[in-house]
């Protein structure tokens, strides 16, 4: 699934759902949730590649293994959010997909609490 | 799976919204409506699988 493939299948697939636009406009959404779909399964492939070698470059410099899980959690939040709020956008409901990024940013930080608790903790030691 | 998914959705959206015209002008609007809730129904049988795998993988990738 080369970047060739990509690009003419997402042209071609939205060719096809302009022709709903008039007439029955949810195919059009169908097609663009579909092909949304199948271009994350070969996203999915890099990713997988570009996690395994953060995975590797977090063991080279011992550091903790729960950042870099917090650093790819937060990734995974951050695709679905977009995700779902782009084809909610794209159906037209603007406000659903504006809740679903406010979720996305709040997962996010909570995420990230606990690494900045610990961050204020050290700084705390170094003064007192 | 990838590119046939696609092309199934339009044809059956093409079918349906044919389907409903043919069926409007010729009086029968219940029979119109089925026939946009039958595809309807059929697309998302297919794009159901789909998206379950979508958030399947992502929580296996990302460990979530």
């Amino acid at each position: 699934m080369d970047m060739l493939q990509i690009g003419i299948m997402g042209v071609a697939g939205v060719l096809l759902a302009v022709q709903f636009k008039s007439g029955k406009s949810e195919y059009g959404i169908y097609i663009s949730v579909a092909l949304s779909l199948v271009i994350f399964f070969s996203i999915l492939g890099r990713l997988e590649i570009i996690i395994d070698a953060m995975r590797t470059i977090g063991d080279y410099i011992k550091l903790d293994t729960a950042y870099i899980g917090t650093l790819i959690k937060m990734l995974g939040i951050t695709y679905i959010a977009e995700f779902s709020s782009g084809i909610c956008k794209d159906a037209g409901y603007q406000t659903i997909a504006l809740q679903i990024e406010i979720f996305g940013k709040l997962a996010v930080m909570v995420l990230s609490m606990p690494i900045l608790m610990t961050l204020l903790n050290t700084i705390k030691d170094f003064l007192s | 799976m990838s590119v046939s998914l696609i092309f199934k959705i339009a044809a059956v959206g093409i079918l349906v919204s044919v389907l409903s015209q043919v069926l409007k002008h010729s009086g029968r609007e219940e029979q119109a409506f089925l026939t946009s809730l039958a595809g309807l129904l059929l697309v998302l049988f297919w794009i159901v699988p789909y998206i379950y795998d979508l958030f399947e993988s992502i929580k296996r990738l990302f460990a979530l």
